[in-house]
């Protein structure tokens, strides 16, 4: 045993450890979602989907807009047809594998446009103030006044049905919201001692928001990225059952549903499978956001 | 007293642990203490030794993650830790009663002061109505609250809080208890208020005879409030006896150290030193089997304090006892250490230069129709000179503007008047953002507050490479390289932590990341807005040390903005005391701290808590709470609190500036000569043995 002179810092071997080692922190994201089973079990859902989607072509037994003509008889599940086929006869596992492909592009795509979007505006206008942060928060709470519902309706209805409109619809709808929470945490963020240490080491606006300020807010954003991709994936499932989704033949799961639901009473497999499908995934995304949300606290 | 007083409470080899995810931690190992009937024990010891632990041991409030392992807690006889809940909860409150720290989340926000008195009365006596409202009005008055009835109506958010505080204590006494717990209980106050409170709660046992148990860090306040007094370290007491014999003539290494952590308050750091003690606290993953000091202890000797852990054994006369092998072989030592280093400048070139600095903040309503504007008086014409090298203390109460001073030098804020000359160049209407390098480089800041100071996103590598690539001189990335090795030597931090984030540092770390952050381009100026105030006793002397070294280093001229006089006394050259926005006294630490002083200096000064028994304190309070920045009429701010008021004219008119001396500036409508006149507030003890003087 060796004894530290006075001034050392630490003991040769110390009694115990620190808390939080440097590798607890490194992946700390993934780390979280480790802790909780709630979140594995959501993230194992939305990886499920992604797998389908990109695995598509493969895993499909049949092409999603071929009529089988054979299934006439009986449109219900068969050893041929798993989930049996819709109106038209077309398989429906095809169509529901493959329908996993435009929800998993759209959702995340518009979404992290709109998340670039909400989070200008959210920044500039906490870290600015003045006149910036009054004209930007009125311009948000116009748009967050709007019934969602009614604004998509009205976007796509005007522009007409396409992916590109769908994605531009979410952007409108989503990046106000985004901005706001984002506003609320820079709010909090930009009186931090670290911040005013930025500014009197001299350095830019840019610099502070994105480096010291951003960094910090990547918590609560992912938390909201993972709950606000359920409710995309909800607006997009509504859209396609309000006739505005990818137009037809796409295989399209709110578009389903809405095929399904003249012949719920006789066929019910047609609207149930594709509404399960959808539902599976937002529950992917919801329990992912509730279980790094329970992380965050008991941190 | 011939007959030892029976005790109130004993503790009986306490064990308390906590789960933590990977695993236990001890908090209390195997400590037994007892209080006698009446008196006052003050458990003393650095953050993460355990004392909060017994007293919510005590309290059976352990929470979720807390667990008794063993030991026994008796209350008048009566075990507490087999109690049913139903028992236990007539005995909280009611006979041992727990004030913490923090009196905001103490009350309920949305019941009036009286409602939450009477609910005490309610529980744990039967009056009727009336009878309560009258015992809640006599009580609130009895602690001292101005107009009883006014604040009795009022909700907790309309007081502040050395009010909320009282209110309480108020209602700890209400229900009359024979234990009083007090956890820190004027740590979140100012020094002033903190005072206020201290004498109520003197007042208040002397009348009720209540026993209390007063959980304290600051030596200070131990020394005034409590007859005895126990030391903990790492969850075991490792001395305890009558409170002057422990303060006066420590055994244990570490009362020492914490002792010699704590300024004097009749000389500067140019007389002497201040030793901190090297290390932290651990955190015990089982209970120690040698002694657990002896890692930081500057006596452990191999082969002696590596054995079994020692036991606490009697060290004198007086009732003392000590856990230490060593401790009859240590000499106590009353010197005072050594200065450190003082490079000491020659010639005297200023660096910055504050005339007529005004800071006005308005308050506007959103939508106003008509301009109401509420003016915030931050500063109002503070003249200050700092030449290189210099320490100026910045002292006052929370609320008077120093920050905000700090804040316009910085150039984070314009000031609404007056000139800033730094390094010779007119910067007073030039924001930070247009500053030049050279300026920039030269006037940095460290901050309060250690969780807030580092981005808990980076690592400690690239904080110190950001503030080497604006601030330093090197060009190439080998030389920056080399220069972040420099610094973080100088800060004495391990090279490991480069790459730890503020999240895995203590605070005292993270105090020193921010110091080599702020001298990172050797500044000629560094302002230090209260640095050490929320450390520990022994990191903020290293804290203080690596401040006054670095500065040394580099020539740097400090401004230390502080509510806490000792530390000013220590580091400071010149103090400026400030009070509303106004420096009211400015002058050389030994001008300051001996007549004649300012009046709000004067308060100031006696209302500081201290170690050192040499000395006698005259004892002076003032009148009301601080007011708000915005209302205060024309003549002097202080005039509404002042003890030394002479009439209308400190009301109207505002006070001169008088010389008292070489650089040393009052600003009072007392005449010099009067001011000149008043004994100073410490005294040698030895001058005046028994004289019982109403002024002391």
């Amino acid at each position: 045993m060796t004894f530290p002179e006075p001034g050392h810092q630490r003991p040769a071997k110390p009694l115990v450890q620190h808390r939080r080692t440097a590798k607890f922190r490194g992946k700390s994201l993934l780390r979280r979602v480790g802790r909780s089973r709630t979140a594995c079990f959501g993230l194992g859902l939305i990886l499920f989907w992604c797998l389908v989607a990109l695995f598509a072509p493969i895993l499909a037994p049949f092409d999603p807009n071929a009529q089988h003509m054979w299934s006439l008889t009986d449109p219900t599940p068969s050893l041929t047809h798993w989930f049996g086929s819709d109106a038209l006869h077309r398989d429906m596992l095809s169509r529901i594998i493959w329908g996993a492909r435009p929800v998993l592009v759209i959702a995340p795509l518009s979404l992290l446009c709109s998340y670039v979007i909400g989070i200008t505006l959210g920044m500039v206008a906490a870290y600015y103030g003045g006149w910036i942060d009054s004209v930007l928060t009125r311009v948000i709470d116009l748009m967050l006044s709007f019934p969602k519902i009614v604004l998509y309706v009205v976007l796509i209805a005007s522009v007409g049905p396409s992916a590109m409109n769908i994605v531009i619809a979410v952007i409108l709808v989503s990046s106000p919201g985004i901005a706001r929470l984002v506003r609320g945490l820079t709010y909090d963020l930009k009186t931090s001692d670290y911040v005013a240490a930025a500014r009197i080491r001299g350095e830019s606006d840019l610099y502070i928001l994105a480096i010291e300020l951003l960094p910090n807010e990547r918590g609560p954003l992912f938390v909201d990225f993972c709950t606000r991709m359920g409710y995309t994936v909800i607006s997009i499932g509504v859209l396609g059952f309000l006739g505005l989704g990818l137009p037809p033949p796409h295989p399209d799961w709110g578009g389903m549903v809405r095929d399904g639901t003249t012949l719920l009473t006789v066929l019910p497999h047609i609207a149930l499978i594709p509404a399960f499908a959808i539902s599976s995934l937002i529950m992917g995304f919801n329990l992912l956001a509730d279980g790094l949300q329970e992380t965050t606290e008991a941190a | 007293m011939n007959m030892p007083a029976p005790n109130i409470l004993s503790i009986e080899s306490l064990d308390v642990r906590y789960r933590a995810h990977d695993g236990d931690i001890v908090a209390v190992a195997g400590v037994s203490l007892n209080l006698k009937r009446g008196e006052c024990y003050g458990l003393v010891g650095e953050s993460g030794c355990g004392k909060s632990t017994i007293a919510l041991a005590i309290m059976q409030y352990l929470g979720n993650r807390g667990r008794l392992a063993g030991g026994t807690i008796v209350f008048e006889g009566q075990s507490l830790t087999n109690l049913t809940p139903k028992a236990l909860r007539a005995i909280r409150g009611s006979r041992i009663a727990m004030i913490y720290q923090d009196a905001t989340g103490a009350l309920n926000p949305t019941l009036t002061v009286r409602q939450q008195l009477g609910e005490v009365l309610k529980v744990h006596s039967a009056n009727d109505r009336e009878t309560r409202r009258q015992r809640v009005l006599a009580m609130l008055d009895a602690v001292g609250l101005p107009d009883p009835k006014a604040t009795a109506a009022r909700f907790p958010h309309q007081l502040s809080g050395g009010q909320k505080q009282r209110v309480v204590i108020a209602m700890a006494f209400l229900a009359a208890p024979d234990l009083l717990i007090l956890d820190e209980p004027t740590t979140a106050l100012d020094v002033t208020v903190e005072a206020e409170i201290i004498d109520l709660l003197r007042q208040m046992r002397t009348e009720h005879g209540t026993t209390m148990l007063f959980v304290s860090h600051n030596l200070g306040l131990i020394r005034r409030v409590s007859d005895r007094v126990g030391v903990m370290y790492a969850g075991r007491i490792v001395e305890e006896g009558p409170t002057d014999q422990i303060i006066d003539f420590p055994r244990h290494p570490y009362t020492q150290g914490l002792l010699s952590c704590v300024p004097r308050i009749n000389a500067g750091r140019r007389v002497y030193g201040l030793r901190s003690i090297p290390g932290q606290v651990q955190r015990l993953r089982a209970l120690p089997k040698r002694c657990s000091f002896m890692e930081r202890c500057s006596f452990a000797r191999p082969g002696v304090c590596d054995g079994l852990s020692p036991e606490l054994t009697s060290s004198g006369p007086a009732g003392t006892l000590v856990r230490c092998h060593r401790w009859s072989e240590i000499e106590v030592d009353h010197s005072l250490p050594p200065p450190g280093d003082e490079t000491a400048t020659e010639s005297y070139t200023p660096v910055l230069q504050l005339k007529g600095v005004s800071k006005t903040f308005y308050l506007r309503p959103l939508f106003a129709f008509r301009r109401q504007e509420t003016q915030i008086l931050a500063n109002r014409y503070v003249d200050l000179e700092l030449g290189r090298g210099e320490v100026l203390g910045l002292v006052g109460e929370s609320g008077c503007g120093k920050s905000t001073l700090g804040h316009v030098v910085m150039g984070l804020e314009r000031p609404s008047s007056g000139q800033i000359i730094l390094l010779g160049k007119d910067v007073s209407d030039v924001p930070i953002g247009q500053r030049t390098a050279e300026q920039i480089r030269n006037i940095q800041m460290v901050f309060q507050n250690p969780d807030r100071t580092l981005n808990p996103s980076h690592t400690v590598g690239f904080i110190l490479g950001r503030a080497v690539r604006k601030l330093g001189k090197s060009r190439t990335h080998a030389a920056r390289k080399a220069e972040i090795a420099e610094l973080m030597d100088r800060v004495r931090l391990p090279e490991e932590t480069l790459h730890m984030t503020a999240g895995q540092l203590s605070g005292g770390q993270r105090q020193r990341v921010a110091v080599a952050r702020a001298f990172a381009g050797s500044p000629a100026l560094v302002i230090a807005d209260e640095p050490t105030s929320a450390l520990d006793t022994s990191v903020k002397t290293a804290i203080l040390e690596l401040l006054l070294s670095a500065r040394a280093a580099s020539d740097t001229a400090l401004i230390f903005i502080s509510h806490d006089l000792g530390v000013v006394r220590y580091i400071a050259d010149r103090v400026a005391v400030m009070y509303l926005g106004q420096i009211v006294e400015i002058g050389t630490v030994d001008q300051v701290f001996a007549p004649p002083y300012h009046p709000y200096t004067e308060v100031l000064l006696s209302t500081l808590p201290l170690v050192d028994s040499m000395l006698e304190q005259r004892r002076l309070r003032m009148q009301g709470e601080l007011q708000s920045l915005s209302a205060h009429g024309a003549g002097c701010p202080f005039a509404g609190r002042c003890p030394r008021r002479i009439g209308e004219v400190c009301d109207t008119v505002p006070p001169e500036q008088i010389a008292a001396g070489p650089n040393h500036v009052i600003r009072c409508h007392i005449p010099l000569a009067e001011l000149r006149d008043v004994p100073p507030v410490f005294r040698s003890a030895q001058y005046v043995p028994d004289e019982k003087d109403d002024r002391w």
